[in-house]
């Protein structure tokens, strides 16, 4: 999928004015916030399973070799086979050849976000392999042809309206206006595609290294569907989603679940291992599972290796004020939000992503609610520091960033610099309060007014304090 | 260099090893596997039945209270009769031994396309989210859980149990081990797709009802 990232500030400046955007995205920031809080406050051991959740993790990611090969060998003794892939074009060509050698004409999808990342619907396509999404979710963007706006929820910023429309279009008429007969419709077109594909490939929450079982969620039952009905079922995955045992997996769920819908558990959560036994009357032959990695091997040693902790619950989006204004097409890629603007440079450069870190406020609500404790600031911070120190960005900002930093490591310059301007500005500002303009800042004042500081700077008054409280 | 070998190469450089780890290491890792030791998890109430009823409701699924095996296949017809749906169903043929009445159809087996009504058995239920735990095989397919619109559990009282990791160990204590496709079913299938409004019967079925026998 073609990265675009660097129209982040035009793409986010259109959301905002964005009449139907601004109503979905309002729309799910209230459902998804008040749901994980209320699942939450049921739970008063929320911050000990949080922290175990944690440790868990980290033990798992620094013996990752152990275990991705303990599951192997596990994967291997239950009848199935895994494909390890470095880089999204390995992914692709794996899949396309596992279906081409099956014969494969019709593909049924579970939601994936690792195969939103490798592009694998365009790669199966041009191979000529037909590919359905079967998310309800999914298979509206896919139909309107754009990537998915949040990790879960992909269609969230469609309205109801835009899902008829799209509905009527691919389905022929009449039109279906009300929110009932649009998921019947979508079941019963979406059912005959179950039925007639030739296999079912579905992404996994997380994958278990001592049982060599993966373990999906779903409310629709989609993704058992297509791990059922086709004759054979293929998983894509990313190798940082390996819990050792299958309690990992049980501590991982119950945070998962919570996080991300307020659910106390998601209403299909199935462990998958292997292909049927001989005398089974139903499930695949052919279990497969393609491995990964695309860059997260190199995470692992470096600043960002806490974010391989992330389970994609999608709680830092649903808590993140930038996002909740702009909506997830704004970011430019796969991933949205806080954790899209840790992953996506990462992922495709950071020399295409330079606002995607710079789009946060830092204020911690994403840090504050993430489950698995991913410091998101921090990482975010990092970008922006890497940036600086690569020469990445515009002159000017560079320039900026420079001058105030040099001064900034020299304290007595720094105040005094700072401290007649903050009095002239004090003296100013003082009758209004604010200022409504600033020369050079038309682009921050615009939006909103900067306070007028009231006299004198913190060291200044802290001194005079100091000295008072002494005498 | 294998594609498996290339990404193990990278892990370690990123760990900062250059093998896999040494035998002494390896052992506890082992020894942690084994263990299995459970995390923190939510308190599950002294009432664990009451515990699964509320959280079965919770999630719209629906319950009938038996006192034997025996009253089965009569609330079988009687719940068919009170949705109005057709007197067929798809059994698993872990309940082909129940005496079902004449005047049901029943075929033994995976699910058909055509399918309205199943009924299967499960091999526990968790009273700390009110889930239905199954297990895939011969004698329980996968599909009839899934395909038909109205889904009808055999839950025995003696099977509920507490958290998910009891369910674990259930699994784990299956007659042939753990089986190739392990469900936790908690209600209905369901969707928030459309502007994140829950709707109920998305993919899966449109009802689950539990008959629990005493």
């Amino acid at each position: 999928m073609k990265v675009r990232s660097p129209e982040f500030k035009v793409r986010a400046a259109a959301a905002l004015f964005e009449p139907n955007l601004q109503k979905a995205l309002l729309n799910a920031k209230a459902g998804f916030q008040g749901n994980r809080a209320k699942a939450i406050d049921l739970v008063p051991e929320w911050q000990q399973i949080r922290s175990d959740a944690k440790v868990m993790k980290d033990h798992t990611l620094e013996n990752l070799d152990y275990y991705l090969l303990q599951y192997e060998e596990s994967v291997v003794a239950n009848g199935g086979k895994v494909h390890w892939a470095p880089t999204a074009a390995d992914a692709n060509r794996i899949i396309t050849e596992l279906c081409l050698a099956a014969d494969a004409k019709l593909v049924v999808k579970g939601k994936s976000m690792v195969s939103e990342e490798v592009a694998l619907n365009d790669a199966l396509n041009a191979a000529g392999v037909e590919t359905v999404e079967t998310d309800l979710g999914e298979y509206i963007i896919q139909l309107a042809d754009e990537p998915p706006s949040h990790i879960i929820a992909p269609a969230a910023h469609k309205t109801k309206e835009q899902v008829s429309e799209l509905f009527e279009k691919a389905h022929g008429g009449p039109r279906i206006d009300d929110r009932v007969g649009l998921v019947t419709q979508a079941r019963q077109v979406l059912r005959e595609k179950f039925l007639s594909a030739d296999i079912g490939i579905t992404g996994a929450n997380l994958f278990i290294a001592s049982t060599g079982q993966h373990l999906l969620v779903t409310n629709e039952g989609n993704g058992d569907l297509c791990s059922s009905v086709p004759k054979m079922q293929i998983v894509i995955t990313s190798i940082d989603k390996i819990v050792p045992t299958l309690e990992d997996a049980a501590a991982t769920i119950r945070l998962l679940a919570r996080s991300a819908t307020g659910q106390h558990i998601s209403n299909y959560t199935s462990l998958y291992g292997g292909p049927k036994a001989e005398d089974e009357l139903d499930g695949p032959e052919q279990y497969h599972v393609v491995l990964v990695d695309n860059g997260r091997s190199t995470m692992l040693g470096n600043a960002f290796k806490d974010m391989l902790r992330c389970i994609r619950c999608g709680a830092c989006m649903n808590h993140c004020p930038v996002y909740g204004n702009v909506g997830g097409h704004a970011y430019g890629w796969v991933y949205p939000g806080p954790m899209g603007s840790v992953l996506t440079p990462n992922m495709v450069g950071l020399e295409h992503t330079l606002d995607l870190p710079n789009a946060c406020t830092m204020n911690g609500r994403c840090a504050e609610v993430c489950p698995m404790s991913i410091p998101l600031p921090d990482l975010l911070r990092e970008h922006r520091r890497l940036q600086f120190q690569r020469g990445l960005g515009t002159k000017v900002s560079r320039a900026g960033l420079a001058l105030w930093g040099s001064a900034a490591l020299k304290p007595k310059l720094y105040q005094g610099l700072s401290r007649p301007a903050i009095q002239l500005m004090g003296f100013f500002g003082r009758k209004s309060g604010a200022y409504k303009k600033l020369p050079g800042l038309s682009g921050w004042t615009s939006q909103r007014d900067l306070p007028a500081p009231e006299g004198d700077t913190f060291m200044a008054q802290w001194k005079k304090q100091q000295k008072a409280k002494n005498s | 260099m294998s594609a498996r070998d290339q990404i193990m190469a990278s892990i370690r450089g990123s760990l900062g090893r250059t093998a896999a780890p040494a035998e002494q290491q390896v052992a506890a890792l082992q020894m942690r596997g084994e263990a299995a030791r459970r995390h923190s998890r939510p308190a599950v109430s002294d009432d664990m039945m009451g515990q699964l009823k509320t959280q079965m409701a919770r999630v719209q699924m629906t319950l009938t209270e038996l006192e034997s095996e025996d009253e089965l296949a009569e609330a079988v017809a009687s719940y068919l009769r009170e949705h109005q749906l057709p007197a067929a169903i798809t059994i698993a043929p872990e309940l082909a031994h129940v005496q079902w009445p004449e005047s049901l159809e029943v075929h033994t087996g995976a699910a058909r396309a055509s399918d309205l009504s199943s009924v299967t058995a499960c091999i526990c239920a968790i009273a700390e989210t009110g889930s239905m735990m199954m297990a895939a095989s011969a004698q329980s397919p996968a599909t009839l859980r899934f395909m038909p619109d109205n889904h009808m559990v055999v839950l025995r009282r003696d099977q509920v149990v507490a958290h998910l990791e009891d369910a674990w160990a259930v699994m784990r204590e299956q007659p042939g081990g753990i089986s190739r496709a392990v469900h936790i079913n908690t209600g209905p299938s369901r969707t928030g797709d459309v502007e994140q409004v829950i709707e109920i019967g998305a993919h899966g079925p449109r009802r689950m009802h539990v008959f629990l026998i005493d």
